[in-house]
């Protein structure tokens, strides 16, 4: 988590696709590999419970009216103990779920100092409409993916960074770098 | 008319039973498992007593099972393996909610939730080095965004430290 690169993604998922993102078996199979992994499992139920405790000041507030739309945040993250506990095929194979029509890559980031990638992917509904976001961050010794299902802006993901386990991102100005967590 | 009656009581029963049937169904599973049993806690009557009076941490409604020389199992260092016997045991409302492990600390934390009635129930089961516990508490919202966000530190907090 500590690791420098950053990122975060994001795909939209159409109503009719607001489901948890499937994780090939290879990408699940890394937390028998994992040094340090946490996986968060969040269905609408449980975000609207925790929207009604944050507090209704400062960044709770934004926090909880972005959890008001959605109805889903999933995040799988992995720390390996050394490089190379996961190869680039790992990942790609669960890229290419977002090839498929209507999910179009709002970010990609390479970084050959910190030898990290991060993609995000959005899709949206014919009218616009984000469905959701999914975001991959690929450094040398982490791997953290996020699935956020519902209705939501990429600008407001930022609103939910450093929460569930969720990196905090920052989609200004190209600046795709992880920072430390609140 | 009497009918009816006894029908809501049955079910307002169900409901209240169905957090002991979780957290009873996760020790057997732990103890068939493993092939070991719970440690005997004494006072554990008083501990529950107190927890109604005072709610620290935000959890009443306490129940705790301990395990105790879970290393003596070949399969307890398996991680791959304590993740499947979790997943079995989801379900029945129980919903998985937060995995952490740790390999480094052998280490692994499970909450599950259960929201399904007025008031959020979580199970917490954390495994360590040779020993476990299983905690289930009926949560305030505070004591769930903590959870979110600490998963093991809130495990301690509510005396998941079975190797203490």
């Amino acid at each position: 988590m500590r690791l420098g690169i950053a990122v975060l993604a994001a795909a939209a998922l159409a109503p009719m696709c607001a489901q948890e993102m499937r994780l090939p078996a290879n990408l699940e199979a890394l937390s028998a590999k994992a040094e340090e992994s946490v996986d968060v499992t969040l269905d609408g139920s449980m975000l609207r419970l925790a929207a009604k405790w944050l507090p209704d000041t400062g960044e709770d507030a934004k926090a909880k009216k972005v959890l008001a739309g959605l109805e889903g945040i999933y995040v799988r993250s992995y720390q390996f103990a050394a490089e190379d506990e996961y190869t680039k095929a790992d990942v790609d194979a669960f890229r290419s779920q977002f090839q498929a029509p209507g999910w179009s890559r709002i970010v990609g980031a390479r970084s050959k100092r910190h030898g990290g990638d991060a993609d995000v992917y959005i899709k949206a509904d014919a009218n616009g409409t984000i469905g959701g976001i999914v975001v991959i961050a690929a450094e040398p010794r982490e791997l953290t993916v996020v699935n956020v299902v519902g209705k939501l802006d990429p600008a407001q993901l930022s609103d939910l960074g450093g929460r569930f386990h969720i990196p905090i991102l920052d989609l200004t100005s190209c600046n795709y770098w992880r920072r430390d967590s609140k | 008319m009497n009918a009816r009656f006894l029908a809501v009581l049955l079910v307002a029963a169900a409901a209240g039973l169905a957090g002991d049937w979780d957290f009873d169904h996760v020790v057997k599973a732990i103890e068939s498992h493993y092939g070991v049993k719970r440690t005997h806690m004494p006072f554990m009557g008083v501990a529950n007593f107190a927890l109604k009076m005072k709610h620290p941490g935000g959890a009443s409604e306490f129940q705790l099972a301990v395990f105790q020389n879970l290393d003596s199992s070949p399969a307890y260092r398996d991680l791959a393996d304590r993740d499947r016997l979790m997943q079995a045991v989801a379900g029945h409302g129980l919903h998985p909610m937060i995995t952490a492990r740790s390999r480094r600390d052998a280490q692994s934390t499970y909450i599950f939730a259960d929201n399904s009635g007025k008031s959020t129930r979580l199970l917490i089961a954390t495994f360590q080095r040779d020993g476990a516990t299983v905690i289930e508490v009926k949560a305030d919202g505070n004591t769930l965004l903590r959870a979110l966000a600490d998963p093991e530190g809130t495990a301690k907090s509510l005396g998941a430290d079975a190797d203490e």
